[in-house]
């Protein structure tokens, strides 16, 4: 579908864009079509132009005679070099698609059987439930919340009693 | 739009040739990951001169340039086992060249004298000595001004005036949205237009 510019900004917008390189051939037609009826647009068009133009003038350096013979014979030292060590190998090698799967299945039954050969297949072992104040716990304790729980009673005083009660002491439940 | 008109409208065609090189890149690319070597060979062979370019433009210096071409395929060569091609290969190629050059100015203290010595311009046998200065001179106030923008800016323009990319991609290389890139190449365009108004003939700096 051909497409149709209406204003100035829309013009303007698309200049640089179409000055600057390749763009659709719609595009261009519109805005050709566009520059034909306004005199400000091919203006500012022939000013891109001829910056984008100069920008083009400065030719590729030429390339040096057996410059790339030089390119590929160092390339190929690096990639020998990286090919070299056997980390680089391993890695190359673990990334590849075929292997990823593989390698993935292998350290997670590595992962198993190492969770399995320390935990031994047996049950943790049993924690009496602290007693805190003549009121027992409930539930599985671990060491270091039995040893929090004094911190977090004398905490919980502070705060019953509001922020502002500044007498009430923070250790008042043994907590340093 | 003189240019613009002289131009054939050869997107179809262009768009053929975009297929069917992506295809050639596939072909090359699944050849590499069934583990033949020749097939990173051919790509490098395919894309080296336009990777070079790139990082020549960028840098202004042939053995940097060289060495970030050369750092570009290592990186491809690392990376091309996981290379799913849901992108185009060319277009992983630029960005990988893009942020090499980037880190690499960013790193370098630059030395834009040292830059413009090897300037845009190579002597020809055939080349008028008083033409070849003034040619000279040209083409260090051009890499000059190119030199001068900030590095993202620099990026876009070698890509979009050297390399002929479309924004999309443009975008994609430089991770931005497509507007982005429209709004940078404006400002850099009005930063060039300034820096070589001497150079055009009846123009004022856009936006003034």
């Amino acid at each position: 579908m051909e497409r149709a510019i209406v204003d100035c900004r829309e013009a303007r917008d698309l200049l640089l864009e179409v000055v600057s390189g390749a763009t659709p051939p719609d595009l261009r037609r519109a805005l050709a079509q566009h520059l034909e009826r306004c005199e400000r647009c091919r203006h500012e068009a022939a000013a891109l132009e001829e910056t984008a133009a100069l920008l083009r003038s400065a030719a590729e350096p030429s390339l040096r005679d057996g410059h790339w013979d030089t390119f590929m014979a160092g390339l190929d030292r690096r990639l020998q070099a990286e090919r070299r060590r056997p980390l680089a190998r391993l890695v190359r090698w673990i990334r590849t698609p075929l292997h990823a799967w593989s390698t993935a299945a292998a350290m997670a039954a590595l992962v198993v059987a190492l969770m399995f050969a320390l935990v031994g297949g047996q049950a943790p072992a049993r924690v009496d439930s602290p007693v805190v104040q003549g009121v027992p716990i409930q539930g599985f304790m671990t060491d270091s919340i039995v040893d929090a729980l004094p911190a977090m009673n004398a905490s919980l005083s502070v705060w019953k009693a509001g922020f502002g009660a500044i007498d009430v002491p923070y250790d008042a439940a043994g907590g340093d | 739009m003189g240019r613009a008109e002289a131009k054939p409208p050869t997107g179809e065609k262009r768009h053929l040739k975009q297929m069917s090189s992506r295809a050639e890149d596939l072909a090359l690319v699944e050849a590499f990951k069934r583990g033949e070597e020749s097939a990173f060979t051919a790509l490098v062979i395919k894309y080296r001169e336009a990777v070079f370019r790139v990082a020549r433009r960028m840098l202004h210096s042939h053995e940097d340039a060289s060495d970030v071409a050369q750092e570009v395929f290592i990186r491809v060569h690392r990376a091309l086992p996981r290379f799913a091609g849901r992108s185009q290969l060319r277009t992983w190629l630029f960005r990988i060249t893009v942020n090499l050059c980037l880190d690499f100015s960013g790193r370098r203290s630059r030395d834009v004298l040292t830059g413009l010595k090897e300037l845009m311009w190579e002597p020809s046998p055939h080349d008028n000595p008083v033409e070849l200065s003034e040619r000279r001179e040209l083409g260090g106030v051009i890499a000059g001004a190119i030199d001068a923008l900030p590095a993202r800016q620099r990026a876009m323009v070698v890509l979009r005036v050297y390399q002929d990319l479309p924004y999309a991609d443009i975008g994609r290389i430089m991770g931005c949205a497509e507007g982005t890139v429209k709004a940078t190449m404006f400002a850099a365009f009005g930063k060039l237009r300034r820096s070589l108004a001497p150079y055009v003939t009846g123009a004022s700096p856009a936006g003034e």
